[in-house]
């Protein structure tokens, strides 16, 4: 494992955020015999200020790795070491922030209750708990919903929550499964401009998801689970990059211009090229349409959010 | 185990305050309350002196009864509800050491544990006056007052249950539940303002038996180990298999044969049985009421020292239990 010259929080700065070896967990019945190995044999290395992605269908062990990671699942086999330790140590457990793929907070509390007392776990003074909690709620875009019961919460309010609680101690990493599932596009959009945020004021993100399209928009690095077996690992620009193939990008011009160009492009290179108007993706285009039509009462927190910036406290270098 | 004083409040309410809502919570206290209080009505006429002790004995039979059943659902079920919902996964996450999760757990069912027998002691207590009972005053008569008057507290309380949720929008159950043992001993308190006839006087005379608090104190204690074990099983075992084994240990405790406890190669596996009768002082009450403060002294030591050793356990377990879902 290697080390940076930079200091933070009082320790050497750590390159890698994750570092996994050989992951294996094998889920016993209740006579102890092995049930279903979950996850066979699972390496993952996560550097800093990344947005790491664990991709893979249902069922492929996703969740047993997370899980893994933070202590909740011991492995069958395998090391872990989390921002330099071990993950059930309370001193990483401080720097650690995570959202699980379920994460239905206590129905009678208010949001800010509910912030509030996931504050209060990490020891935070009370004036500290009540500016985060205040600024989360914000970030989330749950302002206006701060003082209604969480059991009134819709799914996508309760997963904006929920990625709220795993914010509340300004975590180093952030450990995030399907952090996207319940959303709505704008919800989406929102979360993923937050977690770019994020990671570049030097936090580590690593998401699991089968949500491709978020992925491949806010990633560094992924990796594939298939059968809780890595099939495929690596930087995603590498990965989705076709060496063969290449795209120019140009006015649409007139029809004559095109056929033009086609012919010399033909007669260059030998290869028929392929000429396609670009195209936006269904995303932005939703996004943009929502924002535009600008109804106040209802797109109010979407506004809000568009333009909310994070917070001071998730910023080390302030 | 660190514990750090500005989180184990919180972290001890919440499963208090989940319970208490539940309505299954307070349908069971306050049908358990009612009955007690209808048995001196039911039975009137009929059993003489030996009705009231029928009618104590009745009382604190529910109080372990319907109890043992309230501990062990809820310590049963705080553990699936937390998985299923993420918040355990969210809470072990965090510098939550995990005995002390254990501890905060088992604390928040023991507060609901202490709050149902905190409704039931003063319950039996007014059911025990109401019962027919002898006077030279008035011979043989039951006190319909003291019956009726804990009777009325039932739906006073569920009254002022849906008034708060109108006015101020807190859960009906919990206030139901929080204000019940508050009029139920304001009836307590009450009944010395009037005679066994039914006639106000002045001479505050309540007529009834403090020992029954003991009595309950001491059967709290099984209950609360009832909670404990439940709490400690149900993170291995789904939760009617939990029940299952609770209601075994239950009557295991209350009837392990002679031959069992006289074998010596028995007596090791028997000593992790609690022996239950140790917590039902009814008997010294009516028989020797001179030893009751030795035998409850007794009965609460040999209780410490079982909730004690079923909650290290549970701690212990707790280190090592996975959170799956």
């Amino acid at each position: 494992m290697g080390y940076d010259v930079n200091e933070t929080r009082g320790g050497p700065f750590v390159t890698l955020a994750i570092e996994a070896k050989h992951l294996k967990k094998t889920f016993r019945d209740f006579w102890h015999r092995p049930n279903v190995t979950a996850v066979k044999d699972v390496s993952l290395s996560v550097r800093r200020g990344n947005i790491f992605g664990l991709l893979g269908p249902n069922g492929s062990g996703k969740s047993t790795t997370l899980k893994m990671l933070l202590g909740l699942l011991h492995p069958t086999h395998g090391t872990i070491q989390i921002l330099g330790g071990k993950p059930n140590d309370h001193s990483i457990q401080q720097q650690v922030g995570y959202l699980p793929e379920v994460s239905t907070m206590y129905r009678y509390l208010t949001a800010t209750e509910t912030l509030d007392f996931y504050g209060s776990l990490f020891d935070l003074p009370t004036h500290s708990r009540k500016q985060r909690t205040q600024a989360l709620l914000q970030l989330v875009g749950l302002s206006a919903a701060g003082n209604r019961p969480v059991g009134e919460f819709s799914r996508g309010m309760n997963r904006r929550l929920g990625l709220a609680q795993a914010l509340i101690n300004a975590p180093d990493l952030l450990i995030l499964d399907e952090p996207t599932a319940g959303l709505d596009p704008i919800g989406c959009h929102h979360v993923k401009q937050i977690l770019r945020d994020l990671a570049a004021a030097g936090k580590t993100v690593l998401i699991a998801s089968h949500l491709l399209a978020d992925i491949e928009d806010i990633c560094h690095d992924i990796t594939i689970l298939h059968h809780g077996s890595v099939i495929a690992e690596g930087q995603i620009e590498a990965l989705l990059t076709q060496d063969q193939t290449v795209t120019w990008r140009c006015k649409a011009g007139s029809e004559q211009q095109r056929e033009k160009i086609t012919k010399a492009f033909r007669n260059i290179t030998g290869y028929e090229p392929t000429v396609a108007a670009t195209r936006t993706n269904l995303e932005s285009f939703f996004v943009k349409a929502v924002l535009d039509a600008g109804q106040p009462e209802q797109a109010a927190s979407t506004t809000d959010q568009a333009e909310v910036q994070l917070p001071d406290f998730l910023h080390p270098q302030r | 185990m660190t514990i750090r004083k500005s989180f184990w409040l919180p972290l001890t309410l919440l499963p208090a305050h989940e319970i208490l809502r539940a309505p299954i919570t307070v349908l069971l206290t306050a049908s358990a309350a009612a009955t007690t209080l209808l048995i001196p009505l039911v039975i009137a006429f009929q059993f003489g002196d030996t009705g009231r002790r029928l009618v104590r004995d009745g009382g604190l039979g529910l109080l372990l009864t319907v109890g043992t059943i309230l501990a062990a659902a809820s310590a049963c079920n705080i553990f699936r509800r937390e998985r299923e919902s993420g918040i355990a996964a969210m809470l072990l996450t965090k510098p939550v050491s995990r005995p002390w999760y254990f501890l905060s757990r088992f604390l928040g069912v023991g507060l609901i544990v202490m709050l149902f027998a905190a409704v039931m002691t003063p319950a039996t207590m007014l059911a025990h006056r109401a019962a027919e009972a002898y006077h030279p005053d008035t011979g043989f008569k039951s006190d319909y007052i003291a019956a009726l008057s804990g009777l009325f507290c039932i739906p006073l309380a569920c009254l002022t249950g849906g008034w708060w949720n109108w006015k101020k929008h807190v859960a009906f159950h919990a206030v139901t539940l929080l204000s019940l043992p508050i009029y139920l001993w304001s009836a307590c308190l009450m009944a010395g303002w009037y005679t066994r006839a039914g006639t106000f006087t002045l001479s505050y005379s309540p007529d009834l038996d403090p020992t029954i608090i003991l009595a309950t104190c001491s059967l709290v204690l099984v209950l609360l180990i009832f909670a404990a074990l439940a709490l400690a099983l149900s993170m291995y075992l789904p939760p009617v298999s939990t029940a299952a084994v609770c209601l075994l240990a239950l009557f295991a405790g209350f009837s392990t044969p002679a031959w069992m406890l006289n074998s010596t190669r028995l007596r090791p596996i028997v000593a992790f049985l609690p022996n239950w009768n140790w917590f039902w002082l009814t008997e010294t009450i009516d028989t020797a009421p001179h030893l009751l403060g030795g035998r409850f002294l007794l009965a609460f030591v040999y209780g410490l020292l079982f909730l004690t050793a079923t909650v290290i356990w549970g701690m212990t377990l707790m280190k090592r239990v996975e959170v799956p879902s």
